[in-house]
């Protein structure tokens, strides 16, 4: 279910101060259904205290928020998986009765958050230890739990806030492809992080917090672009012409850079270097900055 | 099963079904064991000087040999003079030996000479009392001796006869303290399950799921309902052992022959009991959501507890003066009113509005305490790294 602009989650002027301190100044965005969203921003920008706003945790002092075509409800929370950056399970608890007590929680009856749990602890390869206490597994195998406990309800809304941190680079990418299982059923998917990569690989849309306000807003190929200089990246074999006016080259192995005058038109370059004889061009495109370096530019200018 | 019952049965489970429970509740049974073997031999220690020959010399000439009382503990022998009664000493044909003063009809001084071990002062000035009477009362007929020297015996009775003790009737106003004791024990150390529930779901960080899977009143009122049937749990289990334990030892002990508990006092502890549980658990649960450990729970908890404890403190008092200003008070303030109520309600009448009033005022506390939990959780559910100041608590209140 969406809102009327076509929203999951639609978040608008939102603002909430602890006593003295305002933790969140400004923040607008939405979240279109289905989507990865990317809630990014430094530490202390605003974010947890905007999932927990969202999820009403907390109630903003000023802003408006719609969750799943309105206003957050009790049993809109049962459509929610949720998984916090302060997380962790009951350590003296075994590992599936811990998961089937916060499915119970989340509406699932006993019997089938235990088939959902079985088909999970299986593909995660955690079914013959479901039976050890939560305190005898290793934080990456409790990190597995705790995603499953997120997603056993089948939500169509998953808020995650840091949902890398901890995991060695198997686990990660065991998580990484949960997750875009879930995005591929058209589940709507909210994913804090401080994992830019994961940013370029995974999220359709993000939002830059900083110092409690949205500073950075839309999606990730169009905020690479707009943050692009004029310049390419030109993988080829054979030496590379004299190309007046462009204004600086580095290479690295076969991959050129070239800085261009922002009057120049790429396109008309790739034309230059299509009909240069001995040159075999392998790929051209437009050298589009990270989300890290744009992370950076836009918290440091700011700062600044 | 609604989440509230869900949270109750999960909380239920974790405390019941665990090792330490089963310690919890053979911890009476291991009091019991304890106080037995320490009385047994505290017993035996002093029975050595609780028999035995006492020889006695009078100057005065006011007390010539006479029978000795046939139950008494002392045989009482009568020497001419000091010499002879410290060579009986010596040879310890007597344990030790008295002398009257010279002037003992006016001044009833008496000195005790004993060789090493003093005997029991009490018992021994009981037993020479008895001696002297049974000597004055030579020539009497034997009734009137026997009822002067076995004294009167006191029952206490309110108008329509609703509650009577004797006052030889130790064990029934001791029973009554003892379960007081074992219901505050209950009470005090159940509603720390309280605190620990709320405090380790900071600790091990699911509160945050589980806020955003139930309200905070169902989460509250889940460990309410669970915790609180531990505690009754708890206490049902120990007070059947109690009446089994009672029921198997009557027949054999007789001083327990007329012991019973009434069944008004029964239900005053049980009305007591669930209401000061929950107020307590409420208070604990609040302070667990005010800290960020067990070690900065404990502290933010003893001032509850030390108020909670102030009828222990002041225990004399209560028991010289159960019907005092002081001890009425103790009864009303809810913290301190059923440790109070109870025992003042095995030793004297209470008035049946002072019963009514600690009730109403113990209900509302609970309220209270349940309303202030909830107001203190909100703020302080998701604080992990630091506690809720004292000055935020009185906001929130106020708020």
């Amino acid at each position: 279910m969406t809102t009327m602009n076509g929203a999951t989650v639609s978040v608008s002027g939102l603002a909430k101060s602890f006593g003295q301190a305002q933790a969140v100044r400004d923040v607008s965005f939405n979240v279109h259904r289905g989507e990865i969203f990317g809630l990014l921003g430094p530490n202390g920008a605003g974010k947890t205290t905007t999932i927990r706003m969202i999820l009403d945790i907390y109630k903003p002092d000023r802003g408006e928020i719609n969750v799943l075509g309105g206003p957050m409800t009790e049993a809109k929370k049962e459509r929610i998986g949720y998984l916090p950056e302060e997380r962790g399970l009951y350590k003296d608890l075994r590992v599936e009765e811990c998961v089937l007590y916060l499915a119970e929680l989340k509406g699932l009856s006993r019997q089938e958050a235990r088939r959902r749990a079985d088909a999970f602890f299986e593909r995660l390869g955690l079914a013959a230890e479901k039976r050890k206490k939560v305190s005898e597994f290793s934080k990456g195998m409790q990190q597995k739990v705790q995603v499953i406990a997120t997603l056993i309800h089948a939500p169509e809304l998953i808020i995650i806030d840091e949902p890398f941190s901890g995991l060695d680079p198997v686990n990660t990418r065991l998580v990484q492809d949960l997750l875009l299982e879930e995005h591929r059923k058209g589940t709507t998917i909210i994913m804090s992080t401080h994992q830019m990569y994961q940013v370029e690989e995974m999220c359709d849309r993000i939002v830059l917090i900083d110092k409690g306000e949205s500073v950075l807003y839309g999606s990730v190929d169009e905020i690479r672009r707009q943050y692009a200089d004029n310049a390419v990246r030109v993988t080829a074999h054979g030496e590379l012409p004299h190309i007046p006016g462009v204004l600086e080259t580095s290479r690295k192995g076969n991959t050129h850079t070239l800085s261009l005058p922002k009057d120049m038109d790429p396109q008309a370059l790739l034309a230059q270097l299509a009909t240069t004889p001995g040159l075999k061009i392998e790929a051209f495109e437009l050298a589009l900055p990270t989300m890290d370096d744009i992370f950076v530019r836009v918290v440091s200018g700011k700062q600044a | 099963m609604s989440k509230t019952l869900l949270i109750a049965w999960h909380e239920f489970k974790r405390h019941v079904f665990r090792r330490r429970f089963i310690g919890i509740l053979l911890m009476p049974l291991i009091i019991l064991a304890v106080a037995t073997v320490v009385g047994f031999i505290s017993a035996s220690a002093a029975a050595r000087f609780e028999t035995g020959t006492v020889g006695y010399v009078d100057p005065a000439g006011v007390l010539p040999q006479a029978a000795n009382p046939p139950d008494s503990s002392f045989t009482f022998t009568r020497f001419d003079d000091e010499t002879s009664a410290r060579a009986a000493l010596e040879q310890q044909e007597i344990t030790a030996y008295l002398v009257l003063a010279p002037d003992f009809l006016t001044s009833g001084d008496v000195r005790l000479i004993y060789w090493e071990d003093e005997p029991s002062n009490s018992d021994l000035r009981r037993a020479f009392e008895r001696y002297r009477n049974a000597h004055l009362l030579a020539g009497r007929p034997a009734s009137v001796a026997q009822r002067v020297l076995e004294g009167s015996r006191f029952s206490f009775e309110t108008p329509d006869r609703a509650r009577a003790m004797r006052d030889d009737d130790i064990p029934s106003f001791l029973l009554p303290l003892v379960f007081t004791m074992l219901f505050i024990t209950a009470a005090f150390g159940g509603s720390q399950y309280f605190m620990q529930a709320v405090l380790d779901e900071k600790e091990n960080r699911t509160m945050e799921v589980l806020i955003t899977s139930v309200t905070p009143t169902q989460l509250m009122a889940g460990k309410v309902f669970g915790l609180s049937a531990v505690g009754l749990l708890q206490m049902a289990i120990w007070s059947i052992a109690a009446f089994v334990a009672l029921s198997v030892l009557q027949p054999r002990l007789p001083f327990l022959q007329n012991v019973s508990l009434e069944p008004g006092f029964i239900a005053l502890a049980l009305a007591m009991f669930t209401l000061y549980y929950v107020m307590l658990g409420a208070l604990l649960a609040a302070v667990g959501s005010m800290v960020v450990d067990a070690k900065q729970g404990q502290n933010y908890a003893s001032p509850v507890m030390l108020i909670a404890m102030i009828p222990l403190f002041f225990l004399v008092v209560i028991l010289f003066d159960p019907n005092g200003v002081f001890s009425v008070i103790l009864s009303l303030i809810p913290l301190t009113s059923p440790l109070t109520l109870l025992m003042r309600y095995g030793m004297v009448s209470v008035p049946a509005w002072q019963i009514i009033l600690a009730l109403m005022l113990i209900a509302a506390g609970a309220a209270g305490a349940i309303w202030l939990a909830g107001r203190v959780f909100r703020i302080g559910m998701l604080r992990f790294d630091k506690g809720v100041k004292w000055s935020e608590l009185v906001a929130s209140i106020r708020f």
